[in-house]
């Protein structure tokens, strides 16, 4: 029987590093199969909020669910692909080994990988087509060949749930389709999907869902309701340009990517501060 | 067994127990954890001293690994703070942990026989007279027995725990969602790597310790890129150095740790100049086969820009700014491989060699 409970379910939540708030009074609900963006500015709390829903960061107030479950136990749903910059890519270890990882959690102590956790690491990699780059040292990959190992440990790991932090950082925009094509392929069959984004220009293409967060959940909810130029203008703190919608100027100052009768468009007559948002 | 070979089993055991600890910490970034332990255990040896007045009591090793803890604690919390960073933060614990050390040494054991000198260079060649007894028989020397339990710890620890440790340095964060406790078991490790370093110190000094702890670790990082191998080559490595050591210690008739590290140190040396992917002469060698194939090709897009018509070698030379010796090297494997004509008019591209540029420009 399906778990009729949201992916994740976040009351209250409230991290601090030291003294200084860093996420405060979160709530939010992921539903089961959507793809999420997690949108906002630099130190806004979107990787620290992945963070402390997997239980890495201790979290000063609030609840986590996930799938209905509070039990740490159960943050084993979740598969985790850590921001690039976090990972030793130095770290003695091959591809297979790295997808192997994610078999650990259900091996439990003491049990080692054997033949069925290398055969399931092996079928991973071909899923994400890495078969060939089973042996590599991890250091050896391209970024966006990083990305795919990451995503294989994570289906390895059997999660329902994937959660990706910054993603799309070091590669470039072919690959970061490819990508966004295995993740949608992913949603299609079921899994939940979160990614932290910076680039607002293709929220509208990748996602089906958006978060919005500024220490605080500014919206969330579909992209259609939750991704207006008001938001926006709330969680940067300023007008956006370049972000797939009009965001606040007078007559938006660029051409719209998505809406299909190019609009004639003019120079914003207010100088209104404008924050642009940082393209990967 | 005579002297001299419980004095080699000494040696290959501690070079064997530091070689493989140090892995994890070359691996982690934490080589200077090695330096710092060595140096910060010492309070810890003293105080246990100073209450049971015994140097063979193992009370002085606990102790050492509780000061070696105590000394990750103050990192920790001086990190904590902000205020200094990771590498300062360890420079600073560890020689306040030593000075205390020496401090107590220098108040409460003057009157002992408390060696500095063996703190420096260790007591492996005096190691095997201290011999374990039971009753009346002597069982084995006392630092062997010391080293050997150290290394069925090491050993058994590794092998119990080598997916949770390899995760745990990898990706603590995945560490923590399989509830496998990172932070503990970081913990343990560090009490572990405490106890090896006061063993390995009695026997073979601070350097050495250092020495041994990093530089066949290291060593091994150059060879491979697995984990499971980089143990075993840098426990061969180990025992290499040791053995080798050993011998060019009797041999200069000097005291054995010296030769041991630099031993170790000129493999390193070696590995770093040799090595087969990642040495500097593979490198270089590398490098200079890229650049030369890049000469030859500028070369003969140069002749084939020309047509048919024949260039004069000064024109050629002028077009590219080459020092001679490059030039003609690029002529010369041209002109062995039958990609250029040679005639009293000059220089031009022969066919095969305009089918070898096509091939190549397609391969850039």
């Amino acid at each position: 029987m399906p778990n009729p409970n949201p992916a994740i379910a976040i009351r209250g939540l409230t991290v601090a590093y030291d003294s200084v708030p860093v996420l405060w009074n979160v709530d939010l609900t992921i539903e089961q199969g959507v793809m999420m963006g997690v949108v906002g500015p630099n130190g806004a709390g979107k990787s620290t909020l992945l963070k402390a829903v997997l239980g890495v960061v201790p979290k000063l107030a609030g609840e986590v669910e996930v799938l209905g479950k509070r039990f740490h136990s159960d943050r084993q749903q979740i598969g985790y692909v850590p921001q690039r910059t976090s990972v030793d890519w130095d770290f003695p270890t091959t591809v297979l080994d790295l997808v192997k990882m994610g078999t650990y959690g259900r091996l439990g102590w003491f049990r080692r990988p054997g033949a069925k956790e290398k055969h399931d690491a092996l079928a991973a990699l071909e899923r994400f087509e890495m078969r060939e780059f089973a042996d590599r040292q991890i250091g050896e990959l391209s970024g966006g060949q990083q990305q795919r190992a990451f995503l294989a440990r994570a289906y390895v790991q059997e999660a329902p749930i994937y959660f990706l932090d910054e993603p799309f950082a070091a590669v470039d925009a072919t690959t970061e389709k490819a990508i966004i094509r295995l993740l949608k392929d992913l949603r299609d069959e079921g899994k939940t999907i979160v990614i932290v984004h910076h680039d607002l220009t293709t929220i509208i293409d990748y996602f089906d869902a958006i978060t919005l967060v500024n220490k605080k959940i500014i919206s969330s909810g579909p992209v259609s309701t939750a991704f207006t130029s008001d938001l926006l203008n709330k969680t940067y703190g300023g007008p956006i340009k370049n972000c797939g919608i009009d965001c606040g100027f007078a007559q938006p100052p660029v051409q719209l990517r998505h809406s299909s009768p190019p609009r004639v468009t003019t120079p914003p007559t207010t100088t209104a501060p404008s924050v642009e948002a940082e393209d990967a | 067994m005579t002297l001299i070979l419980w004095t080699l089993a000494i040696a290959v055991l501690t070079a064997v127990v530091c070689s493989l600890c140090g892995v994890f910490l070359v691996v982690k970034h934490e080589s200077m954890i090695a330096e710092a332990l060595s140096h910060a255990v010492l309070p810890g040896i003293l105080v246990a001293f100073l209450i049971f007045q015994d140097r063979t009591s193992p009370w002085l090793i606990i102790s050492a690994g509780l000061s070696g803890l105590l000394m990750v604690w103050v990192v920790q919390t001086i990190r904590k703070t902000g205020l200094v960073d990771g590498d300062a933060a360890l420079g600073i614990a560890f020689s306040a942990l030593f000075s205390i050390g020496i401090i107590c040494a220098n108040l409460g054991l003057k009157n002992v026989h408390f060696d500095s000198h063996c703190i420096i260079d260790g007591n492996l060649a005096t190691a095997p007279l201290r011999q374990l007894t039971i009753g009346e028989t002597e069982i084995a020397p006392y630092a062997f027995v010391s080293m050997a339990t150290v290394l069925a710890l090491l050993v058994g620890f590794i092998a119990v725990f080598y997916k949770e440790l390899k995760l745990m340095m990898f990706d603590s964060a995945l560490s923590q969602t399989f509830g496998f406790r990172p932070a503990m078991l970081h913990l343990i490790w560090l009490a572990l790597v405490s106890i090896t370093t006061v063993s390995a110190f009695e026997i073979a000094g601070s350097i050495l310790v250092v020495a041994l702890m990093i530089a066949p670790p290291a060593t091994a990082f150059l060879l491979t890129r697995r984990l499971g191998v980089m143990l075993t080559i840098s426990s061969v490595i180990g025992v290499i150095s040791s053995v080798l050591g050993f011998y060019l210690g009797l041999w200069l008739n000097i005291a054995p740790t010296g030769p041991i590290a630099s031993i170790a140190g000129m493999i390193f040396l070696l590995t770093v100049l040799l090595a087969p992917k990642q040495g500097v002469v593979a490198k270089w060698r590398r490098r200079g086969n890229q650049r030369s194939y890049l000469f030859q090709q500028l070369l003969l897009t140069k002749l084939d820009s020309a047509d048919k018509n024949w260039v004069d070698n000064e024109t050629l030379s002028g077009a590219v700014a080459w020092t001679d010796q490059q030039f003609s090297k690029a002529l010369s494997v041209c002109r062995n491989q039958n990609w250029i004509d040679e005639s009293s008019l000059g220089i031009s591209i022969t066919d095969k060699g305009r089918d070898y540029l096509v091939e190549s420009m397609e391969a850039i």
